[in-house]
């Protein structure tokens, strides 16, 4: 639905004239965030969707914060104000007890070990897996929350963070009569309370006088729903909203230009990468022409020409903030197009008989996915390949990724991940054609890692793999971009939740 | 049209509403689960096999298509897969936004092109009806989301008169109703323009002035009543379309109405939101049409015998 650029920019270079003063005398204890859509569910295990999360985690607490502000992920107190465990499957933690749900009720360790056997025992729910190791829970008093795991498992701390980690009363859900009744008027123990939800236009919440954390900064917090980009930006520059959300690269001098905005950009947990379908029928069948591929694509110019810098890079597959993160994979990157023609001409391809390849890519899921990929096709051109570029629309291409429908190569933007172990869910055998023993004990061995230790080594190991053997072909790592208003101080974070106490005036 | 009473036409709607759902089923069946559009990104292939599972998807299309229209008939008309909650009122909340905006947009275009109709008829060939026919060309040209992004620049963001996005009170209004009535506005006139002119050529328009009647009285009383009718049909032809929702202004302006509740819905495969949306509209274009029969029969009492 983007308005395409050409129209654009000539009219956000009218607003930013237009608009004499970015400020404008709306009530300073409102903090209003615009999103790029609508926030899909108030049920914190009943969706998959970023931008919801990070509405919700204003309203309810996760056990515990998963924090990267350190530039590393670490997980810091929350809930929970302490937890041990001796062989990482048996696990004790300590809960907070001046804690109280918005209806007044105080939290315990029930309401814990409520809201994990909730999410197992309703399958329906989106994300009913996300505590599938924890085998037993038990409370045995009000702060103290017992959990066994079905082995060892050092990535218990990660399913209390993210979709599905909100924690809910036990208490108010069982007297609602049922999930529909509850999340009418949800209760969390968050700093804001939930007060409506107009879907498609805004989520309202306001200040909970009684939040554990202390006294919340706002008064209120709106988190509207605007998915046209100009209209997310002219609302940014008349005061609106005071942060707004993906923010094209072409528009950050304006919003610095507009007395009263200023563009932030900052790193986030995801990776753009090239996945290849290694299929003896296909020419990607052949290591030559996958390493080729490789070395004929300049990722410095991409970024440099097509995200205006903002990103970094790589050939891996997750940032550094992420545990697992393989920092070979991001150092001395080749661009060696010579290279990549001489490899051709080895596997057998010539002027007069190029190899061709399809590359799938989204338009607009992802920030600048199209543009990226119509720049891995030129490079490609350069090298001696015949490259076909399919722009898909997100639903098909979710059909085609499913179905394994694709050609050779697709775009793929993993995210929101908080560990590199999440390269060995994916299939690589139905989805690359691809099988490796040495991949494949490793897959097998990460989820029974007995440290954290040694699950990084088996992760890094994997992702050396496949990036040696280009069945991921890894581009870079985008950053977010954010118009913020000059009355509120922000810098984002990197799993892009966006939490109102995060948020302060100047 | 004659004798036509409401009941019956809705009885004669329902094998229409059948067949429809029957397409949209298979339609929507045809574009695979909605599993992979809605899971979190870092979930595995079994956990979203696990979610088709629950939800029931990996069944056969025969006993899915039969144990959804069992629900049906029970009043139970499903769970929206995207919003994870009962389809029905994710649907009729929308309908208050999307009436206003079709009431908006169709005031807004009224409201200009009757008076300018009419006096483009009554001056033709003059120079303003030259410019009114020139604007209304352009009035049409205007794509949409333009004239949308124009009227947010200039009235909200410049002259800051109303509101830029979303919806509340009135003056959210304005803008989107604005934008919808504009394209629409300029069709119309035109319309009214050529059938005013067509008919204040008839004889009994020739007879009224003979009789000495006023200028005033001839054109609304005996041309205007008579060239009234096309307009009527293409205005409710026009409602008709714009119930269905005003994605792209919806969108522009961030209005929940059904448009972007219907194409969402369709971009993740959320079968009873859909199929419950097609219900909807089908029943609120049969309404439209009822009522654009009934202004037939006010406007020329020969249709009402």
């Amino acid at each position: 639905m983007g308005i395409s650029g050409l129209l654009r920019w000539p009219a956000l270079a009218i607003a930013a004239a237009l608009s004499f003063s970015g400020l404008q005398a709306s009530s300073a204890e409102t903090l209003t965030i615009a999103q790029g859509n609508d926030i899909l569910s108030l049920d914190p295990a009943n969706h998959g969707n970023n931008s919801t999360e990070s509405a919700l985690v204003n309203i309810y607490d996760y056990l515990v914060n998963k924090d990267f502000s350190q530039g590393q992920l670490r997980f810091t107190p929350r809930l929970a104000v302490s937890w041990s465990s001796d062989d990482n499957i048996h696990w004790t933690f300590k809960l907070r007890d001046d804690v109280y749900w918005h209806n007044g009720d105080k939290f315990t360790a029930q309401d814990v070990k409520f809201t994990i056997e909730r999410s197992q025992q309703d399958k329906k729910l989106i994300s009913s897996a996300k505590f599938r190791r924890i085998k037993t829970v038990e409370a045995p008093d009000e702060t103290t929350l017992r959990i066994e795991t079905d082995g060892p498992d050092t990535l218990l701390l990660h399913a209390f963070v993210g979709n599905g980690a909100g924690i809910l009363p036990k208490a108010a859900f069982e007297k609602a009569g049922g999930r529909e009744e509850f999340f009418k008027q949800p209760v969390g123990t968050g700093p804001y309370v939930f007060k409506r939800w107009v879907k498609s236009d805004r989520l309202v919440l306001a200040k909970n006088p009684r939040w554990w954390g202390g006294t919340p900064k706002w008064d209120d917090v709106v988190i509207r729903s605007i998915p046209e980009t100009t209209t997310r930006v002219a609302e940014l520059l008349t005061g609106g909203v005071d942060i707004a959300v993906n923010i094209p690269p072409e528009d950050i001098a304006r919003l610095n230009d507009n007395k009263g905005t200023r563009a932030i950009t900052f790193d986030i947990a995801r990776n753009l990468a090239l996945h290849v379908r290694t299929g003896k029928d296909r020419v990607t069948g052949d290591p030559r022409v996958r390493e080729a591929i490789d070395l004929a694509i300049d990722r410095d110019a991409i970024v440099k020409q097509v995200l205006e810098g903002h990103g970094a890079p790589t050939r891996g597959f997750f940032p550094p903030a992420i545990p697992g993160f393989a920092p070979e994979l991001s150092r001395a990157i080749r661009f060696d197009p010579e290279r990549a023609k001489a490899l051709l001409r080895e596997a057998g391809f010539s002027d007069s008989k190029r190899p061709a390849l399809k590359i799938s890519t989204p338009s607009g899921r992802y920030v600048k996915d199209r543009e990226i990929v119509e720049a891995v096709a030129g490079y490609l051109e350069d090298v001696g390949f015949r490259a076909q570029v399919e722009v898909l629309d997100w639903t098909v291409y979710n059909n085609k990724l499913v179905g394994d429908g694709f050609g050779e190569i697709y775009l793929w933007g993993m995210g929101s991940y908080t560990d590199a172990s999440t390269l060995f869910v994916d299939n690589f055998k139905r989805h690359y054609e691809w099988s490796d023993p040495a991949f494949d004990a490793l897959a097998a061995s990460v989820r029974q890692a007995k440290s954290e230790a040694e699950r990084i080594a088996i992760s890094q190991k994997g992702q050396e793999i496949v990036a040696d053997q280009r069945v991921r072909i890894g581009l870079l790592f985008p950053q977010s971009i954010y118009g913020v208003s000059d009355r509120v101080v922000y810098n984002g974070r990197f799993d892009e939740m966006i939490a109102a106490e995060d948020v302060s005036r100047p | 049209m004659n004798g036509r009473s409401p009941l019956r036409a809705l009885l004669q709607f329902l094998p229409v509403l059948y067949i429809v759902s029957v397409i949209v089923f298979v339609l929507v069946y045809l574009t695979g689960d909605p599993s992979a559009l809605l899971i979190p990104e870092d979930a595995s292939e079994e956990d979203r096999l696990a979610l088709v599972a629950a939800w029931g998807l990996d069944r056969p299309f025969y006993i899915q298509y039969l144990r959804y229209m069992g629900n049906i008939l029970t009043g139970d008309f499903g769970v929206s897969y995207r919003y994870g909650t009962d389809a029905l009122p994710v649907v009729l909340e929308r309908i208050p936004a999307t009436l206003q905006l079709t009431a908006g947009g169709l005031v807004v275009a009224i409201l200009i092109a009757l008076p300018t109709g009419i006096f483009a008829a009554l001056r033709r060939n003059s120079l303003p009806d030259f410019a009114i026919s020139a604007v209304t060309v352009l009035g049409k040209a205007m794509p949409n989301f333009w004239v949308g992004i124009m009227l947010i620049l200039v009235f909200g963001v410049w002259l800051r008169l109303v509101p830029v996005s979303g919806s509340g009170g009135f003056s959210h209004l304005i803008l989107p109703a604005i934008t919808l009535g504009t394209g629409f506005a300029a069709e119309l006139t035109k319309l009214i323009r050529s059938s005013l002119l067509e008919v204040m050529g008839q004889d009994y328009v020739r007879t009224a002035r003979a009789k000495g009647l006023p200028e005033t009285r001839v054109v609304l009383r005996h041309g205007l009543r008579n060239a009234l009718i096309p307009a009527v049909t293409m205005t409710s032809l026009h409602a008709i379309a714009l119930l269905g929702g005003a994605l792209v202004t919806e969108t522009v302006f961030s209005w929940p109405g059904l448009g972007q509740l219907v194409v969402q819905a369709i971009y993740t495969k959320d079968m009873a939101v859909i199929q419950i949306a097609v219900f909807v509209i089908t029943i609120m274009a049969l309404t439209i049409n009822l009522a654009t029969d009934a202004l037939y029969r006010l406007i020329d009492p020969r249709l009402a015998r």
